[in-house]
């Protein structure tokens, strides 16, 4: 076919592309009365059916997204709640802990669920069911670090919005009202920052029909786990490439206590180029250009002694766990003074306790980087001798 | 101002109910107006460039329309034509004839001042509608315009100013009543029509899913890739390389499908841009669906009349036109070595298809192969080849478009630091598939709604009216975008041509 040819398939050709064209304008205000009445009533019925395909995606990927049924089971009263940052899901089975533990554990862990979240989740919890019989409350030395929880990490609980949770919190963190405006008419949008995940979800599902029709796998990586939370310096594993927070990313839970999405992560996405020295000096690349941005947030601090006053208010039993981290040399005063005050508000009440290391995660593991994603964040190894830890100190705590 | 923005709402539905109130013979007056305060609020520095090209333009247009003697005709001709690509390469090309100068010209600090030139808004669409226009009248193929208003209506046009379609002079006269009033067979033209309005909604709303749902989505894990190669290999770089062939696609479609929808709201009518070229068989197949009004203005402007003067040439004479034709095509998008490179690949590509077709066809011929099998290897190689090309306009340069295809070599593998890029990738796959499946269903000639659930609906719900599958589809379209839209406001990637 020659290349002449190009003129006469691309000349317009109305009638094709619009259909009938019947250039049947409104005859005077009757006939913009009649045009204006049946465009309304067009409108409309867009409109309704809008709002039945938006629930209808809401509900039907609503459940793709495990970690919102799981803040939905708020609505259930259970024995332990957890409540943190992706240092404690990544660094808790919540299903192996539940099976150990014979309790009905709640981990409500998302990444960038900063001291408001957390103070908000309890607050929540207490006011549908009353203190649980423990509250574990995630306490880092980086707890009111201004950089670590990135301005857009609330983004990553609007899915909840719809299911009317934390509602009055997430209303007043938006700070565009257009976005506030479409996560009131729109359940199916609250679900919109997590769609990489959702998707990842979907996609696998039909991958894996595909694998077990033609024994064929399309692509060898399974889900992503949760990113981890942004370091101090917001220049970590998982924020580097698409320019989105990592508090974006969704993360899936361990479908089981002996095989992990983790795992399978492990398997098969390797980390190029990067032997556990290459890791560690990383590592101390990172922290050591974070020693002069610790400085803290008073809006992290009040959340903090907000949730303090609470838990003493309501005399919740509480465990403040600090969750393991790599010990690295920088900005070590300033971390030793969070901790204090931490330790200080523990002290504050009898039902509170400090704690910092376990018998079975100790000194120890915390120094043994193989236990270790990133110094903030524990691998599959890290996490089932983490979780076996605290497993152990839910049952004594709890009183079993 | 992005035609992905609240403003560009407000803007369209303010202007409406002005230009819809105003006398019909006025429309055209009108419309000039709202597309130099169009101007005006995108970028009012160079609105002056606009008037000039549009004066020289139309007093270039009446002179040939009174002029008699041919002679002086095609002297008018090729000065002005002369005179407004001048005009355009001054502006498009002044960075690389910068860079070819710099070492006869006086020393930068010196020129400095001067040498900031930034791309008029809308230069290439705007000089290309001229440089037609005033060929059309030298071939009296247009009517030379005798009012100033409707030339500038034309040139200026707001939703095509920024990315075409670049449309035909004679075409948009045919849309806008005659200049002369007592003409009654074109008083309805720029009247209010409910269909093309309806239709026009709908090809935004198409356009929009196009541009956030796929493109916008899709970016998320080609910038991934593009940016950080040394952390993918094997087949995540082969799917970034996919992605952003659709990435394209659906960006530079949705922009037009969009400015299409937008001037049929005003009763404006306009070719279409791209018909499901990932469908082609061939790559001239591929050339008559993607970019269309752009190969079409070329062909007619260019690879004809070169064809024509060369067919002393034979076969030398065809391939020396397509090989022209396509490297301006490249270089319309940019005076760099990638885009003179597409330009000259894309040739290559040509050439060779028109010269091996009819080996090809006896081929098939012989080994009896069913028609559809030869369009689907046929698209496969056309497709995998496209996004070679596009390997080189992404990576932004030689060097970097081969690392990037080494990467290719590698193990398939990811670093560890790119789970959230896949979890772009998974999703995007997902898109794609709807994409594909959207654009399936529907004639090379149009969008769903007019295929899909219009009158040759090829879906179960043919039992629903025609007005309620389209509003099923506008509804399903709507709360896709809200469910996945990127509506972060990234911008349009042909916006910069």
């Amino acid at each position: 076919m020659s290349h002449t040819e190009q003129d006469d398939t691309a000349t317009p050709d109305r009638t094709k592309s619009t259909g009938k064209r019947s250039r049947t304008g409104p005859a005077g205000l009757r006939g913009l009365a009649q045009l204006a009445g049946r465009s309304l009533m067009h409108l409309l019925i867009v409109g309704l059916l809008v709002l039945a395909f938006d629930r209808a995606l809401y509900a039907v990927f609503f459940r793709q997204y495990d970690k919102l049924l799981r803040l939905t089971r708020l609505e259930k009263p259970v024995d332990v709640l957890i409540v943190g940052s992706s240092n404690l899901l990544w660094a808790l089975d919540a299903d192996y802990l539940a099976a150990r533990t014979k309790l009905r554990v709640n981990i409500i862990t998302i990444a960038g669920g900063d001291t408001g979240f957390r103070l908000n989740v309890l607050k929540e919890y207490l006011r549908r069911h009353g203190p649980p019989r423990l509250f574990v409350l995630q306490t880092d030395a980086y707890l009111f670090d201004r950089h670590r929880y990135q301005k857009e990490a609330y983004r990553q609980i609007e899915g909840y919005y719809p299911a009317g949770l934390l509602s009055d919190y997430i209303r007043g963190r938006w700070d565009d009202p257009k976005d506030l405006w479409l996560n009131t008419i729109s359940a199916s949008h609250a679900l919109n920052s997590q769609k990489g995940y959702i998707g990842t979800r979907v996609y696998e599902k039909f991958a894996g029909l595909v694998e077990q029709v033609t024994g064929y796998k399309p692509l060898e990586t399974e889900l992503p786990v949760e990113g981890p939370t942004p370091s101090p310096a917001g220049n970590q594993a998982g924020t580097k490439n698409d320019g989105t927070a990592p508090t974006k990313t969704a993360g899936r839970e361990q479908s089981s206590a002996g095989k992990t999405s983790t795992e399978a992560n492990t398997r098969n996405l390797e980390i190029i180029g990067a032997t556990p020295e290459a890791r560690l000096a990383l590592w101390h690349k990172t922290y050591s250009e974070t020693d002069r941005d610790l400085r803290e947030a008073p809006a992290l601090v009040a959340g903090f002694e907000q949730t303090v006053e609470l838990i003493r208010r309501h005399t919740v039993t509480s465990i403040f766990l600090e969750p393991p981290a790599f010990p690295l040399p920088y900005g070590q005063d300033r971390i030793e003074a969070v901790r204090e005050r931490i330790r200080k508000a523990a002290a504050s009440a009898p039902h509170i306790r400090y704690i910092r290391d376990l018998p079975g995660f100790g000194p120890g593991e915390r120094s043994n980087a193989n236990l270790f994603f990133d110094p903030a964040h524990v691998n599959v190894a890290g996490r089932i001798a983490y979780s076996k830890a605290v497993a152990e100190l839910l049952i004594q705590a709890s009183g079993q | 101002m992005s035609f992905v923005s609240l403003s560009f709402a407000a803007f369209v539905l303010a202007a409406l109910p002005l230009y819809y109130l105003t006398p019909v013979k006025h429309r055209p007056l009108f419309l000039a107006l709202l597309s130099a305060v169009f101007y005006l609020l995108s970028e009012p520095l160079y609105l002056p460039v606009l008037l000039a090209v549009s004066i020289v333009t139309f007093y270039a247009g009446r002179a040939l329309g009174s002029e008699r003697s041919e002679q002086s005709k095609l002297r008018l001709t090729l000065w002005i034509v002369a005179l407004l690509v001048i005009n355009l390469a001054f502006f498009k090309y002044f960075s690389f004839f910068k860079l070819v100068l710099a070492p006869v010209l006086p020393p930068p600090q010196l020129l400095s001042p001067y040498l900031k030139v930034v791309l008029p808004l809308g230069l290439s669409y705007y000089s290309f509608r001229a440089i037609g226009y005033i060929l059309d009248c030298y071939w009296e193929k247009a009517q030379p315009e005798q009012r100033f208003d409707r030339l500038l209506a034309y040139l200026s046009f707001f939703p095509h100013l920024l990315s075409g379609p670049i449309q035909k002079a004679q075409d948009f006269q045919a849309e806008m009543p005659a200049a002369n009033a007592s003409d009654r067979a074109t008083s309805n033209r720029m009247t209010f029509d409910s269909d093309l309005a309806r239709s026009g909604l709908e090809l935004i709303l198409w356009g929009l899913f196009k541009k956030v749902v796929i493109a916008d989505n899709l970016a998320k894990y080609v910038s991934a890739v593009y940016d950080q190669p040394n952390d993918f290999g094997g087949a995540y770089v082969l799917w970034a390389l996919y992605f952003f062939a659709f990435q394209l696609y659906a960006d530079f479609s949705g922009l037009t499908d969009m400015a299409i929808g937008v001037g049929r709201l005003f009763g404006i009518n306009a070719p279409q841009n791209f018909a499901r070229p990932f469908y082609a068989s061939n790559i001239q197949d591929f050339w008559r669906r993607w970019h269309i009004t752009l190969t079409n203005w070329l062909s007619t402007y260019l690879f004809t009349p070169l064809h024509m003067s060369l067919r002393g040439g034979g076969q030398w004479g065809l391939m020396a036109a397509i090989t022209i034709n396509m490297l301006a095509i490249g270089v319309w998008h940019g005076p760099t070595l990638i885009f003179v490179a597409f330009g000259v690949f894309h040739a290559v590509l040509m050439v060779v298809s028109v010269l091996t077709m009819p080996l090809r066809d006896d081929l098939f011929e012989k080994l009896r192969l069913p028609t559809k099998l030869r369009s689907v290897v046929g698209g496969l190689i056309t497709f995998h080849l496209v996004t070679l090309s596009f390997v080189f306009w992404k990576a932004g340069s030689v060097p970097a478009a081969f690392e990037l295809l080494g990467r290719l070599a590698a193990p398939s593998s990811a670093a560890i630091t790119t789970l959230l890029a896949i979890a772009y990738l998974k999703l995007g796959i997902l898109l794609i598939a709807l994409l594909l499946l959207l654009e399936r269903f529907t004639s090379a000639a149009a969008d769903p709604f007019e295929n899909q659930f219009g009158p040759r609906g090829q879906l179960p719900s043919r039992s629903l009216p025609e007005w309620m599958r389209r509003h099923v589809l506008s509804a399903i379209l709507i709360a896709l975008i809200l469910f996945l839209g990127a509506l972060d406001g990234e911008p349009f990637i042909y916006q910069q041509f």
